[in-house]
């Protein structure tokens, strides 16, 4: 996505030392920057520092900003470079192929078997803290290939193009990862709503 | 195309409000029959939106200041010595 004209300008004059056209540039991405790193980081402290770091990073280099992806989507690679950099290589389980997570087909037994149930039931019983705790844990056993696409369009809600601008990645890989993590994400949730194993048959 | 894997499969696009009407069509007729995948398109609607609930918290005030602070610092640090 190509930048916007207002920040085109204030770009312009941040790059020539302005540091109230720099401010007026970072306003409006802070507070979502500041989610972005709470959802990524293992705590607060993390968090905190991830958020620093990105904007302290954006002086830096604004002369380097070229203006040929949106300044959203620069600070948001900045921002996970910065993630990338503290968490180094990760040791997590590689998501199950998405067939895995569909309904089996009949007569399928050897697959792993989604959870289909209604979800409003168990969801009436559990309070904000409860659910907030559960979708972190869930989050967490996503690997970060799969984690930043999720995050990036439906809590920073980014559209898939920007997602994929963000990550340069090809629009389709991009749905693809969107698809498997919320999937991921179903699954998991499903199993910490429910205490049960339930098998279902579909067409 | 009626089996529920295959429908599952375009799903993220029927949610996302990026399907081509025909498939649209074809879906909600598949759907006013099968309950199991009214489950399922329901838990990943909500699957998303219990994540959008739970992401607004805002910057504390304290941390807020002194972030500008240092962001002023490094901005005159960085134009001062050119």
């Amino acid at each position: 996505m190509a930048i916007k004209t207002d920040e085109k300008e204030l770009v312009k004059q941040a790059k020539a030392g302005d540091f109230k056209s720099f401010t007026k540039l970072i306003e409006n991405y802070q507070q979502k920057i500041f989610g972005f790193a709470l959802k990524m980081a293992k705590n607060r402290e993390d968090a905190e520092d991830i958020f620093q770091e990105t904007f302290l990073k954006a002086v830096d280099n604004i002369q380097k900003f070229r203006g040929d992806a949106s300044f959203g989507t620069w600070l948001y690679r900045i921002a996970i470079n910065i993630i990338r950099a503290k968490y180094g290589r990760e040791n997590k389980k590689e998501l199950l192929p998405l067939e895995d997570y569909l309904p089996i087909k009949h007569g399928d037994h050897s697959a792993h078997v989604p959870q289909l149930f209604d979800w409003n039931d168990p969801l009436s019983k559990l309070t904000n803290d409860e659910i907030n705790t559960k979708i972190k844990a869930a989050l967490s056993e996503l690997p970060q290939k799969y984690q930043l696409p999720f995050l990036l369009r439906y809590t920073q809600e980014l559209s898939v193009q920007e997602v994929a601008d963000t990550l340069k990645l090809s629009l389709a890989a991009t749905k693809s990862r969107i698809l498997r993590a919320r999937m991921a994400m179903r699954s998991s949730l499903s199993g910490y709503l429910s205490g049960e194993d339930t098998n279902v048959t579909l067409s | 195309m009626s089996h529920c894997r295959d429908m599952i499969k375009k799903l993220a696009d029927y949610l996302d409000g990026d399907l081509e009407p025909e498939f649209c069509t074809e879906l909600e007729k598949h759907l006013k029959g099968c309950n199991n995948c009214k489950l399922m398109i329901n838990s990943m609607k909500m699957t998303v939106q219990l994540c959008k609930d739970g992401t607004c918290e805002d910057l504390p005030q304290e941390f807020q200041d002194k972030f500008q602070q240092k962001l002023a610092e490094r901005w005159k640090k960085k134009f001062d010595r050119q």
